[in-house]
């Protein structure tokens, strides 16, 4: 092995044959070391990230149609428009479809029958659209823009407690709802899967006749094609009086760990709070009361065990009952668990069944339409302390007495509003806060919830995707 | 025709032409037959040398003719003359003056023509002259392709094993020995046929007329074929000898055949001209092709000769008042299956002159080497090598059959069972695939093709972009096995042919280092671990297509490129179209492979300018690597051109398949993983290969080499570091330079340096202590192929056989059916934002991602998809059909607000899909023209530059399968 090893790759033949010097030799070595250290150094360099690129927000855009779904049992259908603009607008019930002529601040009321009407809005009046519905015994039904997905708790399928779904579908084509049901024991078989709602047409499903049994329930309704609006007609039939009545129970749109339930009444009768865990896993939950002043954790209550997919009912009637009255009477239920959960609080004023159920924040102004009858505004989940500003209109649009209310985080607020308000606008300033009106009146009561309404569509991010 | 009686009168006829190199050595042999020659008879056609007084002075019979004289006619003047001087002479034997008879082959014939009376003409065996040994022909005939058959392999031996005495249609003319009233009877050799081919012909007719023709190999003449081989020209022969054989050939053919029979010869040697055209275009002999073309043109479209030639023929065998014999005729020509078996072994040689081209290259640097210093002991050992060498094949490998070889030989059994354990280990990749990087096969190979050569793609919502090259590589392919079993059979071969090449490539760069090489032991071992590098880095479990097959192709490219180290410049050219061809298919499947190479051939030439200026300013040794750098860019021209025109150069650094490939952090490719989601190999088997590389800088005789080996893994680190710093912005997604290309290159340099360094160890003899530590670090060496291996045969990959079934069958059955039957697949929801896709035809397939990839998203098509989300109008719909949709598709978990969006828009209607996506059908009529797109001509002339220069370096790089004719004498 005496002789010089050709490289491998060097094409100049014959010419290696320089002078083998000890500092050649010395070279080879140093290039044996730097060379290796190169590779390694260069190779320690290469650190690839890309960038996942993110998803963007939609974007806001005027809206050009606004339909909202006023569910089928009540009276007439009370329309108005926040948008400050008048015209009319489109109410369909059935096969007959009426024109509305709507003013500023003025509430206009529909006479249909007692059937589901769909109230759509074009152009100027798109948004701000708002509609109310309500009955004797005094009850309300929710009326909404359809949503795709939402809760039910505390829904009936015995002889004492039975719920109705019912599902109006606004459009002309054919939609589809799936029906989950979570029971005291877990979710319960339910042939309610694949529920068809032909185009234009009402669907009602008597639970108690679908699925027969004792046990509060928790209802989900998901919209697999098409859209619907959902809604529960709750009703009680007791041996006495004191437990009988209807009302509208309103949905939530997703679980969540703190849920507060505004419209807890003074005074003694039957109250009970049911919870609903739908995950998988085991939960707890605690009760507060929350005052005008402060939240606070009674004495002598339990923490309440959550089973996974389950419906807990918790009468909660001695510990209202033995809570403050006047100013440190409670105003909400704060229910924490440490599992996202639904809730609903129902309540007997007046003889008559009233459903809580938790509200969605106001980030800006919300109205709801209200009833004849005495009326309080609650206000309470305050994000941070701020001032809202509370106008009332009576039914012909006379603007009645203008409140300012202060808000924090931790305590709720009670206003008292004119008897004959039928239109109320919530405006959160600096804050945002949920906010119900509690109506008792004409041999009963019933909470109506304050929405946002919409004013805007959102024009989604679109973007080629990834092959 | 009665038996003669005693010894029958011959008179020899020769004919000499510019023959004095022979003629002393052939009036000798004639001499040496004694008694038997009554009389010579020398035709002279104008002989400018000292021919004539040679044959003058021997005494023979000289006719002096002029040299326009053919040899036909020559023949007849000394039939002539031997009419009038031996009237009695009953044989004549034709000699040429090239021709030399042995002693005793006159003899030899006339006893044969005694035994068989029925015999009319006779042959001799003919030998080559000089080399005396080697067989010319034993008779002749003539394929129906027009090629004389002589039933001898080229250079056979006479060793006696064709000295069987049987009937031929010809023998050749040099030492026929013919009845002299047959030869005047059959009116001697076609005066057409000048030169070549008149024997055939007069065997023909004799054959035709009845006459039989036998060869007697005991009769023995040695001819020199001075003529044939081009060694004599004369004006007869011109200077297209191929053209004149051709055309006599043909001539033969057509005039001789059955009339009956004409139009289909014509036809056949029509085609058969053509064929034989572009197999000479491939040997690199356009004149030959020429001359056939010539040759064709001359016979076929001139007919007046043929017709002239076939009315003689008629008008002879009508006075003879015999009818053709064609039941001999037919026995004698060539079986009609034997120019099928010619081309089989044209196949072969090829086949196996590819195989050996650079293998040599070691050997033929220390020949020239030893040349120019024939006193050193490298060339003393190169000469006792080859003593060697030669007794052992005198000693006789043929008594032990390949069989015995095979199985007595451990290395071959146990590179058999890795081969079979890597075919087993490929197993997924049977039949169809498809997952991680790798999109499912087109259906046919035609959409490769299609995609191939279009200039427009009905891909997204039409595109220009052009198709990437490797395109060009899979569609031949898939013409013949089909696009499913393409890319099974690539994925499944892929490492055993890395094993095959990194097996030849390190025996050569061993022997390159030294003489004896690196032990096959070594050898296997590194060739498996290289062969397992694209597996073990996760290219093969990912589907990286591109990546496994340039890996495949890694080792023979350096094996090609060592022939850049070749001492002969013209061998250095032809390794440069072998380098270029091997560099451009592996830029094909992974382009960042060229960056790699151009920056290591810099690198080379740069090193080898710093050692010896001189030499890598000669042009031949630049020149090549130049040339093969640039054959790459040609070839892949149609791709890189209208990509970088057309704003899409990110596609030039993607790493082929589906985006985005993987990212990779420090070390990863040193340690040959392609990042760390890939479905890879255990890291520290990389790291032990590393830590084996830098072992092998410690034996001081491969020093050198190994250090070599580092520089280019510090190059390729170099390269993939620069890239890394890289992110391609493409139009749905950023995606990073592909960096597995630089990656096998570090791996197999590793590799490379690793049996270099074990080499260094085994071959030097080093002192025990160091040999167990050796010994050692060769069992540690084991695990990195060994856990390679393993791993792969149980390790986890991403490659699946299932299609996926998001989009509904029916929409597929409908999408299949035509481009303009799209379905608009949308992900996402309103809060985060939606992408859309498109599929069409038979979906997202091998070659179509980048296309699709680097696509840039048309801002109207976008509006229309936003508007049709947010709040579609029968416009909306309108735009969508006239976009190529036929279906809207949302895929589980569908955005309820867009289903319910899409439910309440007319021109929509709602189909049926799987729970938890949506689905609608767009209710419009679709046109196929809706993704027409203009053609680029500028693509349709690269892509007619990338077919000719692709035509032009097979042929400049296949390997030499003949010597040119040079002058044997």
């Amino acid at each position: 092995m005496s002789e010089t090893p050709h490289p491998p790759t060097t094409p100049a033949r014959g010419t290696a044959r320089v002078g083998r010097s000890r500092s050649r030799f010395d070279a080879t070595l140093v290039a044996a070391v730097v060379v290796p250290l190169l590779a390694v150094g260069a190779s320690a360099l290469i650190d690839v990230d890309t960038p996942t690129r993110a998803g963007a927000a939609p974007s806001e855009t005027p809206l050009t149609e606004s339909s909202i779904v006023c569910p089928g049992g009540g009276g007439e259908v009370l329309v108005t428009s926040t948008s400050g603009e008048g015209g009319s607008v489109d109410v369909r019930s059935g096969g007959t479809e009426e024109q509305a002529d709507l003013r500023p601040g003025r509430t206009t009321s529909v006479d249909l029958g007692e059937r589901a009407a769909v109230v759509t809005g074009r152009d100027e009046l798109a948004p701000g659209l708002v509609a109310g519905r309500f009955s004797t015994p005094l009850a309300s039904f929710d009326c909404r823009a359809p949503v795709f997905d939402q809760w039910f708790t505390g829904v009936g399928a015995g002889a004492r407690h039975r719920s109705t779904i019912q599902l109006v579908n606004p459009d002309e084509g054919r939609a589809v709802v799936d029906i989950t049901v979570l029971g005291a024991d877990g979710e319960v078989e339910a042939p309610l899967r694949g529920v068809t709602v032909e185009g234009e047409s009402t669907r009602a499903v008597p639970l108690a006749e679908v699925l027969p049994r004792r046990d509060e329930l928790t209802v989900r309704v998901t919209v697999v094609r098409g859209r619907i609006a959902a809604s529960v007609r709750d009703a009680f039939r007791g041996v006495g009086n004191a437990r009988s009545g209807d009302d509208g129970l309103a949905s939530q749109a997703a679980p969540q760990t703190g849920n507060l339930l505004l419209g807890v009444p003074t005074g003694a009768g039957p109250r009970s709070l049911v919870i609903a865990n739908p995950g998988t896993s085991q939960g707890r939950a605690t009760l507060q009361l929350v005052t005008g002043d402060a939240t606070f954790e009674p004495r002598d209550v339990e923490p309440i065990d959550l089973p996974p997919r389950s419906t807990v009912v918790v009468p909660v009637a001695g510990l209202l009952r033995r809570a403050g009255e006047g100013d440190e009477a409670p105003i909400g239920l704060q229910v924490d668990s440490t599992v996202p959960t639904t809730a609903t609080l129902s309540v007997f004023v007046e003889g008559d069944l009233a459903t809580a159920v938790p509200a969605v924040p106001l980030e800006g102004p919300g109205t709801a339409i209200l009833p004849e009858g005495s009326k309080r505004l609650l206000l309470g989940d305050a994000a941070s302390p701020g001032v809202v500003t509370v106008a009332a209109r009576s039914g012909d649009g006379t603007a009645l007495e203008e409140q300012r209310v202060e808000v924090g985080p931790g305590r709720a607020a009670s206003v008292d509003l004119p008897d004959d308000a039928r239109l109320i606008t919530v405006t959160p300033a600096r804050t945002s806060v949920a906010g119900v009106v509690a109506v008792v009146g004409s041999g009963g009561a019933t909470i109506v919830r304050l929405r946002e309404p919409a004013t805007g569509g959102v024009v989604p991010d679109v973007r080629v995707g990834a092959p | 025709m009665s038996a003669p009686v005693g010894t029958p009168e011959v008179v020899v006829l020769l004919v000499s032409h510019d023959g004095a190199r022979w003629l002393p050595g052939v009036v000798e042999g004639i001499a040496e037959q004694g008694a038997l020659v009554s009389r010579v008879v020398a035709v002279d056609t104008g002989s400018r040398d000292e021919s004539r007084d040679l044959l003058a002075a021997a005494g023979h019979d000289v006719v002096e003719a002029t040299s326009g004289e053919s040899f036909p006619q020559a023949v007849a003047l000394g039939l002539r003359r031997i009419a009038e001087t031996v009237p009695a002479a009953e044989w004549v034997w034709v000699l040429h003056d090239d021709a030399r008879p042995a002693p005793g082959a006159l003899a030899a014939l006339l006893e044969a023509a005694a035994r068989r009376p029925d015999v009319d003409l006779l042959g001799p065996k003919v030998r080559e002259w000089p080399s005396l040994r080697r067989l010319v022909e034993v008779g002749a005939t003539i394929s129906g392709t027009g090629r004389r058959e002589t039933g001898l392999e080229r250079g056979e031996y006479d060793q006696g094993q064709h000295d069987d005495e049987r009937e031929v249609l010809a023998v050749s003319s040099a030492g026929l020995l013919v009845r002299r009233r047959v030869l005047e009877d059959l009116g001697g050799f076609d005066v057409r046929l000048p030169m070549f081919g008149n024997d055939v012909d007069l065997g023909w007719r004799a054959a035709s007329a009845g006459h039989t023709t036998l060869v007697v190999p005991r009769a023995v003449v040695f001819h020199a074929e001075a003529a044939h081989r081009g060694t004599r020209r004369t004006a007869l022969t011109g200077r297209h000898t191929h053209y004149q054989e051709r055309r006599a050939a043909l001539y033969t053919l057509l005039v001789n055949g059955r009339a009956a029979t004409l139009p289909w010869r014509v036809l056949r040697l029509t085609l058969g001209t053509l064929v034989r055209m572009v197999g000479f275009l491939l040997l690199r002999s356009p004149g030959e092709a020429l001359d056939d073309l010539a040759a064709l043109v001359t016979v076929v479209f001139r007919p007046g000769a043929v017709r002239a030639g076939r009315r003689e023929r008629r008008e002879r065998l009508a006075a003879l008042g015999r009818a053709p014999d064609g039941a001999r005729v037919r026995r004698l020509l060539a079986p009609p299956w034997l120019p099928y078996r010619h081309g089989l072994d044209v196949v072969g040689d090829v086949v196996s002159a590819l195989t050996s081209q650079a293998a040599d290259v070691a050997e033929r640097r220390r020949e020239a080497q030893a040349e120019l210093d024939p006193s050193s002991q490298a060339a003393a050992r190169l000469r006792a090598e080859r003593a060697a060498r030669e007794d052992d094949d005198e000693s006789g490998l043929a008594d032990t059959g390949a069989v015995a070889r095979f199985v007595t030989n451990p290395v071959v059994l146990l590179t058999t069972v890795i081969v079979v354990a890597m075919l087993v280990a490929a197993r997924t990749a049977f039949g169809q695939v498809s997952g991680g990087g790798l999109s499912p096969a087109p259906d046919t190979a035609g959409d490769w093709w299609s995609l191939h050569l279009d200039t427009w793609h009905p891909l997204a919502f039409g595109t220009d972009v052009p198709a990437p090259p490797y395109v060009a590589v899979l569609a031949p392919i898939a013409s013949i096995v089909g696009p499913t079993a393409t890319i099974g059979l690539l994925l499944v071969l892929a490492a055993p042919v890395a094993l095959w090449g990194a097996f030849r490539f390190l025996r050569v760069a061993g022997r390159l280092v030294s003489p004896l090489g690196a032990p096959r032991l070594l050898l296997v071992g590194g060739a498996t671990t290289y062969a397992l590098a694209p597996v073990a880095a996760g290219a093969w479990g990912d589907g990286r297509l591109g990546l496994v097959v340039a890996g495949a192709l890694l080792p023979w490219l350096a094996h090609a490129a060592l022939g850049f180290a070749d001492p002969e410049p013209d061998r250095r050219r032809r390794a440069a179209w072998r380098v270029g061809l091997l560099l451009a298919l592996a830029t094909a499947f992974a382009p960042v492979a060229w960056l790699v190479a151009v920056v290591l051939a810099l690198l080379v030439l740069g090193a080898g300018a710093a050692v010896a200026r001189g030499a890598v300013l000669s042009r031949t040794v630049w020149g090549p690597p130049g040339l093969a750098l640039a054959v790459p860019l040609v070839l892949t021209a149609p791709w890189w051109v209208p990509a970088l025109v057309g704003g899409h150069a990110d596609m030039l650094l993607l790493e082929s398949g589906r985006v985005p490939s993987a990212d990779l952090g420090p070390f990863d490719v040193l340690i040959g993983r392609l990042g760390a989601d890939a479905p890879a190999a255990p890291a520290w088997a990389g790291v032990v290969l590393v830590v084996l590389a830098v072992l092998a800088l410690l034996p001081r005789a491969t020093r050198i080499p190994v250090t070599l080996c580092w520089l280019v893994v510090a190059a390729a680190t170099a390269v993939a570091a620069v890239l890394s710093q890289l992110t391609l912005t493409l139009p749905a997604t950023d995606a990073p330079a592909g960096l597995g290309a630089p990656l096998l290159v570090v791996q197999a340099a590793l590799v490379t340096a690793v049996v270099l360094g074990g080499q260094g160890v085994v071959r030097a003899r080093v002192a025990p202590p160091v040999r167990v530590v050796a010994a050692v670090v060769a069992v540690g060496a084991l695990v990195v192929p060994v856990a390679g291996a393993v791993w792969w045969a149980t390790g986890d990959d991403r490659l699946t056989s299932a299609d996926d079934a998001e989009v509904p069958a029916y929409m597929l059955q409908r999408s299949e059916s035509g481009a303009e039957y799209g379905v608009l697949v949308v992900r996402g929801t309103v809060d985060d934002g939606f992408r859309y896709t498109v599929r069409r035809g038979d979906g997202r397939t091998v070659g179509e991602d980048e296309v699709v990839s680097v696509t840039d998203a048309d801002p109207g098509v976008t509006a229309t998809i936003t508007e049709l989300l947010s709040r579609p109008t029968p416009d909306t719909i309108d735009a969508l059909a006239g976009l190529g949709i036929a279906y809207v598709l949302l895929p589980d978990p569908a955005d309820g607000s867009v289903s319910s969006t899409l439910d309440a828009a007319s021109g929509l209607v709602q189909a049926s899909s799987q729970p938890g996506s949506r689905a609608w059908e767009v209710d419009r009529e679709l046109d196929a023209s809706l993704l027409d797109g203009d053609p680029s001509w500028l693509r349709i002339g690269l892509l007619l530059v990338q077919g000719v220069v692709l035509l032009v370096a097979l042929v400049l790089a296949a390997p030499t399968l003949r010597a040119p004719r040079r002058d044997d004498a």
